[in-house]
C-alpha cells in the first residue's frame, strides 16, 4: 500500500523539554488511524510537523512522498483540523472556507459542497464566533476537505461534541476511510476511538509505545486475570498467594487474581473448603491495554 | 499561484467588518468636516488688515507705483499696489508688494508668489485683463520684469486700485511712494480705508507733489506654502489616516496570532510564507492606498471649490503642488501602513507592535524637536519619519517659498520617501526572515 503519511524520527524540543523524541510512524490509506497518548504526549506537535508548521529538530515528515512545505496546492494533499477554534470569530462561515478555498485555488462551488457535507449549510452565513463547537467541529472538517485530499488529520476532533455529534463524527470518519481515503484522528482518549479506529500509533512522552492493530494491542497488553467473590477475603488471599499468584483486593469481598489459572484456583479453594460465589475470566478493555501501556 | 494567495488574503481582509469600518473612517471623518468646514477662505486672520488708497477703474487698466521706503523692519508688513473687487476685507484682491522681511510678493487670499529679494526702493505694475492680474517689478520704471499672475474667476467690471500700507503690527507706520499713476476709465480722486476696520474714517494719507505718504497697521503674514489649503487639507486627511494606518497594518497579522491562531490554518493552506506575507502587504497597501487617496482628494477637491467661491481660480490639478498632497499622503499612509505590518509581523502581539510602531515614527522626530537644529536634523533623515517630507508642498512648487527661521532640514520629498521605504523593507524582510524561521 502507498503509504500516505510518513514520519521519519522526529524529535522536537520546546527550550529544556523533548515534545517528541524520535517517532517513526506511517499513515496507510483506507483505514482510520488513531493516534494516541496522554495529554502533552507530543500529538500535537507532531501533527505541527506534518504541516510544516513546526520545523523538527530532527527528522523528516513526508506527506504523499514529499514534505509539506513543497506542496503546491496542500490543500488537494492533505486536509487538516488542528484547533476548531482556529477561525476568524467575525467572519462568516461561508467566508472563511471561500478564503481557503480560493488559496489553493479550489473552485467556489467546492465550498458549498463541504458545507452540505458536513451540514452546515444552514448556518453558511452567520459569523464564526457565533457557531457552537459543535459547529465549528464540523467547520473545522469542512476545510479539511475542501480539497478533496487523499489524506485527512484530526486533532481531537469529538472534544466538545455532544452524544449525537460523536455518533456524527464516528460514522463521517469510517466513511472517509472507507472511500479510500488515509484517515488519521489524534485523541488523548482511547474510548473515542475504540470504535472507530482500524490501526493504533500510541505514543507517550514523545516517543513511539505502540504502532499496532486494536486486537494485537489489547492481546499484547492483557495478561489474564480472574476476578473472585468471596466473605473469606484474608484466608484466601494468603492461600493463593501461597500458590504463586498475584492477589489485590478490589472491592469488600472482590479479589483480582493474577497468575493462576481457574481451574488451579477452583481447585485449591475446594480443597481447603472455603466458600466462594462467583469466578469470572477478565480479559483487558483496551482502555486497560492503552492504560497499561502509557502508565 | 500568487494570484490565488493575493486573492485569498483580499477575502480575508474584507471579511471582518470592524476592519472594513476602521479603514473607512478617515473617508467618513474627512467627507463629514469637509461639509462641516463650509468655508476655510474667510478674510484672514484679526491681524489681515491694511491701509488701501484707492479709486475706481472699469475694465482692463493698470496701476503704476514706486515705493520709495517704508518705515516698518516686520516680516510682515507690505506697502505696494493693489486691486480689489470692493473696500471689504473679504472681497478678492490681488496685491503686490515690497515686504521688508520677503522682498516682493505678488499676494491673494493666502496664495503668495515670489518676486526678487529686493527690499528697497521699487517700481511695481498690476495690470488687468479680464479676470488676469498680471504683476511686474522693476529697478528703474523701464526694464520690467513678471512677478506672477492671479486669477480671479468673476471679478466685475469695476473694482479698486490703488496703493496698500501694512505695518505688520497693530501699530501705525508709514510708507512713501511716487511715480503713482492709474489707467484706466474710471475717477481720479483718491480715498482711504483700512480694510480690517468697518467704517473706518480715512484721511490716513497725504499727496504731496507726486509723492504720497499712507499711514496704517496690519500685515501681510508670509505664508509657507504655495497653497497652503492643499497642504492643510492634506493634513487633516493625514491625522485621521494615521493611526487606522498603523491598527490596520499590524492587526491584518497579529489578529492570526491571536486567539485560535489563525495563521496556521492560513500557513497550511499556503506553505510558501513569503507569499503570504507579500500577498498581505499588496492586500493592505491597495486598500489602504485606495481609501486614503479618496479621503484626500475629496478633502482638496472640496477645499479647492472653496476657495474658487472666494473668487480665487484653483491650481490646476495637474501641477505638482496640487496633487502631491493628495498622491503624497495617500502614499505615505500605504508607507506607514506596511511598516506597520512588518512590525507586526515581528512581533505578533497587537498592543506591543502597535506601541512599537508608533515609538518608530514618532520618538525621532520628537527627540529631534527639542534639540538643537542642527543636531535635530541629523535624527530625523535616517529615522522613518523622513517619509513624512513627501506631502511637504514646498518641495513640489516652481516658486521658491518664503525664508523660514532656522529649524529642521528634513531630507527633500523623495528622498525622504526612500528612507522610509528602506525602513519598510528592513521591517518586512525582518518579518520575513523571522516567519520562515520560527514555527508558527
Amino acid at each position: 500500500m502507498h503509504a500516505t503519511i510518513e514520519a521519519r524520527g522526529l524529535r522536537k524540543r520546546y527550550g529544556g523539554t523533548v515534545a517528541v523524541d524520535g517517532l517513526s510512524f506511517t499513515v496507510l490509506p483506507g483505514r482510520v488511524t488513531g493516534f494516541v497518548g496522554p495529554n502533552g504526549a507530543g500529538k500535537s506537535t507532531t501533527l505541527r510537523m506534518i504541516l510544516g508548521l513546526d520545523t523538527p529538530d530532527e527528522g523528516t515528515a513526508l506527506v504523499s512522498g514529499q514534505p509539506y512545505a513543497a506542496l503546491r496546492t496542500p490543500l488537494r494533499e492533505v486536509g487538516a483540523l488542528l484547533d476548531a477554534e482556529a477561525v476568524h470569530p467575525r467572519q462568516r462561515t461561508r467566508t472563511h472556507l471561500l478564503w481557503l478555498a480560493r488559496s489553493n485555488g479550489l473552485p467556489r462551488r467546492r465550498v458549498d459542497d463541504v458545507l452540505e457535507l458536513v451540514g452546515l449549510a444552514a448556518v453558511a452565513k452567520r459569523r464564526a464566533g457565533r457557531l457552537s463547537l459543535g459547529m465549528k467541529q464540523r467547520l473545522g472538517i469542512a476545510a479539511a476537505l475542501l480539497g478533496d485530499p487523499p489524506v485527512l488529520m484530526f486533532d481531537e476532533p469529538v472534544n466538545g461534541l455532544d452524544l449525537e455529534g460523536i455518533q456524527w463524527m464516528r460514522g463521517f470518519l469510517k466513511r472517509l476511510a472507507g472511500e479510500g481515503r488515509a484517515v488519521l484522528v489524534a485523541s488523548h482518549l482511547m474510548s473515542e476511538l475504540e470504535h472507530t479506529a482500524d490501526h493504533l500509533v500510541v505514543i507517550g512522552r514523545g516517543r513511539l509505545l505502540a504502532d499496532t492493530s486494536v486486537p494485537d494491542l489489547v492481546a499484547a497488553a492483557s495478561r489474564e486475570r480472574l476476578v473472585l467473590r468471596t466473605d473469606q477475603r484474608s484466608a484466601v488471599m494468603t492461600l493463593l498467594a501461597n500458590a504463586g499468584a498475584t492477589v489485590a483486593a478490589t472491592d469488600r469481598d472482590l479479589l483480582t487474581i493474577e497468575g493462576l489459572d481457574g481451574e488451579r484456583v477452583v481447585a485449591l479453594l475446594t480443597e481447603r473448603g472455603l466458600p466462594f460465589s462467583e469466578v469470572a475470566r477478565h480479559r483487558a478493555s483496551l482502555e486497560e491495554a492503552y492504560m497499561e501501556l502509557t502508565a | 499561484m500568487f494570484w490565488h494567495v493575493f486573492r485569498a488574503e483580499w477575502t480575508k481582509f474584507w471579511s471582518v467588518p470592524a476592519r472594513v469600518l476602521v479603514l473607512f473612517t478617515p473617508l467618513v471623518a474627512t467627507v463629514v468636516l469637509s461639509l462641516l468646514v463650509v468655508d476655510v477662505v474667510e478674510g484672514g486672520s484679526p491681524m489681515f488688515s491694511y491701509r488701501l488708497v484707492h479709486q475706481p477703474v472699469t475694465g482692463d487698466g493698470t496701476v503704476v507705483a514706486r515705493v520709495v521706503a517704508q518705515d516698518s523692519h516686520e516680516a510682515s508688513a507690505a506697502a505696494g499696489i493693489i486691486m480689489k473687487e470692493s473696500t471689504a476685507r473679504t472681497a478678492p484682491y490681488a496685491a503686490l508688494f515690497v515686504s521688508p522681511g520677503r522682498g516682493v510678493r505678488m499676494h491673494t487670499f493666502r496664495l503668495e508668489l515670489g518676486g526678487s529679494a529686493s527690499t528697497g526702493a521699487r517700481w511695481l505694475k498690476l495690470t488687468r485683463t479680464g479676470d488676469v492680474i498680471t504683476g511686474y517689478e522693476s529697478a528703474d520704471g523701464t526694464t520690467w520684469s513678471q512677478v506672477g499672475t492671479i486669477t480671479l474667476r468673476g471679478l466685475p467690471a469695476r473694482v479698486e486700485a490703488g496703493l496698500l500700507v501694512a505695518s505688520g503690527t497693530r501699530t501705525d507706520t508709514s510708507a512713501r511712494f511716487d511715480n503713482v499713476s492709474v489707467f484706466g476709465s474710471g475717477s481720479a480722486s483718491w480715498s482711504d480705508t483700512d480694510v480690517g476696520v468697518p467704517g473706518d474714517p480715512g484721511g490716513r494719507f497725504t499727496e504731496n507733489a507726486d509723492e504720497f505718504t499712507v499711514t496704517g497697521s496690519g500685515a501681510f503674514p508670509p505664508f509657507d506654502a504655495y497653497d497652503p489649503h492643499l497642504a492643510d487639507s492634506g493634513v487633516v486627511a493625514f491625522l485621521f489616516g494615521l493611526p487606522v494606518a498603523i491598527g490596520l497594518g499590524v492587526v491584518f497579522v497579529t489578529s492570526e496570532y491571536g486567539r485560535g491562531m489563525t495563521i496556521r490554518t492560513t500557513f497550511a493552506a499556503v506553505p510558501r510564507r513569503g507569499r503570504v506575507l507579500a500577498a498581505k502587504a499588496l492586500v493592505l497597501a491597495t486598500a489602504v492606498f485606495a481609501v486614503e487617496f479618496t479621503a484626500c482628494a475629496f478633502m482638496i477637491v472640496r477645499t479647492l471649490s472653496n476657495v474658487e467661491r472666494n473668487g480665487i481660480a484653483p491650481a490646476s490639478y495637474l501641477d505638482q503642488a496640487a496633487y502631491m498632497p493628495v498622491v503624497g499622503t495617500a502614499l505615505l499612509l500605504t508607507a506607514i501602513a506596511l511598516l506597520s505590518l512588518g512590525i507586526g509581523a515581528i512581533v505578533r502581539r497587537s498592543a506591543g507592535a502597535i506601541g512599537l510602531a508608533m515609538a518608530v515614527l514618532l520618538v525621532p522626530a520628537i527627540l529631534a524637536e527639542n534639540l538643537p537644529p542642527r543636531i535635530g536634523t541629523w535624527v530625523v533623515r535616517p529615522a522613518p519619519v523622513s517619509g513624512f517630507s513627501i506631502v511637504e508642498v514646498h518641495d513640489f512648487q516652481t516658486i521658491p517659498p518664503p525664508p523660514r527661521p532656522p529649524s529642521l532640514e528634513y531630507l527633500p520629498a523623495w528622498a525622504g520617501f526612500a528612507v522610509l521605504c528602506a525602513w519598510i523593507a528592513v521591517a518586512l524582510g525582518g518579518a520575513l526572515w523571522l516567519l520562515r524561521r520560527r514555527d508558527a
